[in-house]
């Protein structure tokens, strides 16, 4: 199996250029990890831990301070074509119909109506939302939305999804439910997807490996794999073994987490 | 059912008026009675008599709306995308608001003489304004997450501002036309009523001074009437534009 | 910090070399005197204006007019807003059209209140008070209607008497909204007292201007407009200065 995604040593540190606040925030301190082709990782982390900075810069939209993003065996210096970001706020276009939402990434490619149109299609289909093509997005529920931005991404054929807490906005119901969702979709493409969340839940019901992720300036506390059998369904997600992990990394996160509060008071 | 009460409760409330105007034509005896004034109305719409004059005014209106959208959109943009121009010049764009800009008008006159060019150009700066402003706010208030998402999609700059940015904009600058729609006729207006020798401006003028009064108030009327169908018609299609409302949740 | 005080050296840099542009064209022979006063002489005429007392008097004239136009407007505004705000039926019918109303060009109106007051301060102060009173009655009832739902359902909690309820959550909650249509009650009063002392020369700001107007004064035509927007400028930046405060504090 071949390595898709390697973070290598990167950091960022923000200029401060409103000289307000006096000096640069070191949001990345060092980060170091690997994606395998077709794997499901999750970063968890504490809130303000520079985890929507980490995925920008690999998804090409920020430059790193230090180190370096290799994807597909190429530096990234802006967006690669074949890596695909879902953002958590809502980011569909409001007067385009789904439909058209979903063919937007090629017509910025300059694919063919033709073409454009049966992808569309195809991927509105494999994420459930066959029958919602001509609705525009206020008809349509948060979930739906999502799914609808999840289809847009792979409307481009990436090879690897990045992933902005995209349930973030979502009920907790909602939320189970479209992580399953996700699950399936991924099955059935087998793509290789980077997913940020801060509920621990989560990221073990979805995940192969999570990453937990120290206060800001952030590293990479503990690589933890999760050997859960596929599929995830409640009955694996209320065994012991499952509880033991998410003990695990709750005792890691807590730590950190009482950190973010601790500067939040004392600012 | 509310909705039947609230028509009711309109027809009321200009049934009201109706009788004060009634009261104020008893006490006042050389104020029309409302009936005479509306009848005024319709026999001026008939006899075509208002036409030329409402065809020069139109004409004005027409031109300055049209001057204040080209010029309101291309500064307004020039102030959004340019954030050093925009800090220079939004303040005095936003004190010039607050200015009342008939002022201008007699400078107007003086430059450009007695002629239309002077009501048109008093219709073009009352109604670049709202133009303006609306234009700054639509380009300013594009959903941060949506330009993310274009950049991720390695978008032309031409690519982003065709398929994002404009979309974005099309509600807020369109309420500003609406806006400014009204103020230019306002403008052409106020130049006719100062210095003019036709249109409905004039008309109110003229009507005062040879005494009258019925005619007068009845062109008033129209005037009245022409703006708020206008103004209702385009926050009609303003509604109807919902989908390009950017602003909402999940 | 150094920043903003570029961009005020460079917006003050803009208007100084327009006015500089405009002062060579018309010494340069390109545009006429009768057109265009070359700014250092309406410079000249406004400070004899303000020095010779004649822009204080008119000045006085506008003022007075303004403030009853603004405190009638105030009065009735609130006053309106909180009854369209308590009486939801009658406000929810009238308010579009009042809105509808304020579409239309309202200083139209002044040969109306001219046949009934004749030519004087009522005509004006008429005028004013119609096209300033809208805004604020839209906004104290937007403002009133708009407090947050929550705000209310604590006051009950607490076993607020109605009056406590209006005076301590209700009006508070609702200040900022109710201070923007203040604003804009504000300038909206100002613009309709100078446009009918415009048209009718009955006294005032709009009467200084239209009048040199007609006597072909051009200089002094341009000093008393510069002098008008220089007074309505200030005006406003004070008022929105008292608005940011407002807010400020509110939020």
């Amino acid at each position: 199996m071949d390595v898709l995604i390697q973070v290598r040593k990167v950091s960022k540190t923000f200029e401060d250029l409103s000289g307000n606040t006096g000096g640069s925030v070191e949001a990345i301190r060092m980060i170091d990890f690997e994606v395998r082709r077709g794997e499901f990782v999750s970063l968890v982390g504490p809130s303000g831990c520079g985890k929507t900075t980490l995925l920008d810069i690999i998804g090409g939209l920020e430059r790193p301070t230090g180190g370096e993003v290799i994807l597909e065996g190429e530096r990234v210096e802006s967006p690669h074509p074949k890596a695909a970001m879902v953002f958590q706020t809502m980011s569909v276009f409001p007067w385009r119909t789904a439909l058209t939402n979903v063919e937007f990434g090629l017509e910025l490619r300059k694919v063919d109506s033709r073409t454009r149109r049966n992808k569309a299609l195809e991927v509105l289909h494999l994420v459930g939302l066959q029958g919602f093509e001509y609705k525009y997005p206020s008809q349509l529920s948060g979930g739906m939305n999502q799914r609808l931005a999840i289809a847009r991404a792979l409307a481009l054929d990436p090879d690897i999804l990045l992933m902005d807490e995209p349930f973030g906005a979502l009920d907790e119901q909602t939320r189970f439910l479209m992580g399953l969702e996700l699950l399936r979709i991924w099955e059935a493409t087998r793509k290789t997807i980077l997913f940020i969340t801060h509920s621990i839940a989560e990221a073990i019901q979805l995940s192969d490996r999570v990453l937990v992720l120290s206060m800001r300036p952030s590293v990479v506390k503990e690589e933890i794999p999760i050997p859960l059998p596929r599929p995830r369904t409640i009955e694996t997600l209320t065994t012991d073994a499952c509880k033991e992990i998410e003990h695990h990394i709750w005792d890691i996160l807590k730590v950190e987490a009482l950190k973010g509060l601790a500067e939040r008071h004392g600012q | 059912m509310t909705l039947y009460l609230t028509r009711v409760l309109q027809l009321g409330f200009l049934g009201a008026l109706f009788v004060a105007f009634m009261g104020l034509s008893a006490a006042f005896p050389f104020f029309p009675s409302p009936a005479k004034v509306l009848g005024t109305t319709v026999t001026f719409l008939t006899t075509g008599e208002i036409y030329p004059h409402l065809g020069i005014t139109l004409y004005e209106t027409g031109f300055g709306f049209a001057l204040s959208i080209v010029f309101g959109v291309a500064i307004g943009m020039a102030l959004a995308t340019n954030r050093t121009v925009g800090e220079i010049f939004e303040p005095l764009i936003l004190s010039a608001y607050a200015v009342p800009k008939i002022i201008l008008l007699p400078l107007l006159l003086t430059i450009f003489g007695v002629g239309l060019e002077a009501k048109v150009a008093n219709a073009a700066i009352h109604g670049i304004f709202p133009v303006i402003l609306n234009t700054v706010v639509g380009v300013r208030e594009v959903n941060r997450v949506l330009l993310k998402l274009g950049r991720s999609m390695k978008a032309t700059r031409w690519q982003t501002f065709q398929k994002i940015i404009f979309p974005s904009m099309v509600l807020p600058v369109f309420t500003g036309f609406r806006i400014a729609v009204g103020l230019a006729f306002l403008g052409a207006l106020l130049a006719e009523l100062f210095e003019s020798k036709m249109g409905l401006g004039f008309l109110v003028t003229h009507f005062y001074n040879t005494a009258q009064i019925p005619k007068m108030l009845a062109v008033i009327l129209f005037v009245f009437i022409l703006t708020m169908s206008v103004n209702a018609g385009m926050k009609r299609t303003e509604n109807s534009l919902s989908r390009w409302r950017v602003v909402w949740t999940f | 910090m150094g920043n903003r005080l570029i961009i005020r050296l460079s917006r003050i840099a803009v208007i100084l070399l327009t006015l500089v542009g405009l002062e060579a064209v018309v010494r340069a022979g390109l545009v006429s005197k009768l057109i265009l006063s070359p700014p250092t002489r309406v410079a000249v005429k406004a400070w004899d204006d303000v020095r010779s007392g004649e822009l204080l008097a008119h000045l006085g004239v506008t003022a007075v007019e303004f403030s009853i136009a603004f405190l009638i407007a105030l009065t009735l505004g609130i006053g309106f807003g909180v009854l369209f705000f308590r009486f939801r039926l009658i406000g929810g019918a009238v308010e579009p059209l009042l809105l509808a109303f304020f579409a239309a060009p309202s200083i139209l109106l002044y040969p109306v209140f001219l046949t009934l007051f004749g030519l004087g301060s009522a005509t004006v102060v008429a005028i004013a008070v119609v096209t300033g009173t809208i805004p604020i009655v839209v906004n104290v009832s937007a403002g009133l209607m708009g407090v947050e739902r929550i705000f209310v359902k604590l006051g009950k909690s607490l076993k607020v008497t109605p009056w406590q309820l209006f005076w301590k959550i209700m009006l508070p909650a609702a200040t900022p909204t109710i201070f923007s249509g203040i604003r804009m009650g504000f300038t909206y009063t100002f613009i309709g007292v100078i446009a009918v002392e415009f048209l009718l020369f009955s006294g005032g700001l709009g009467r200084m201007v239209s009048w040199r107007y007609f006597i072909f004064d051009t200089e002094g035509l341009y000093s008393g407009v510069a002098l008008v927007i220089t007074i309505a400028a200030l005006v406003n930046s004070l008022v929105r200065l008292a608005e940011e405060r407002v807010r400020a504090r509110w939020t």
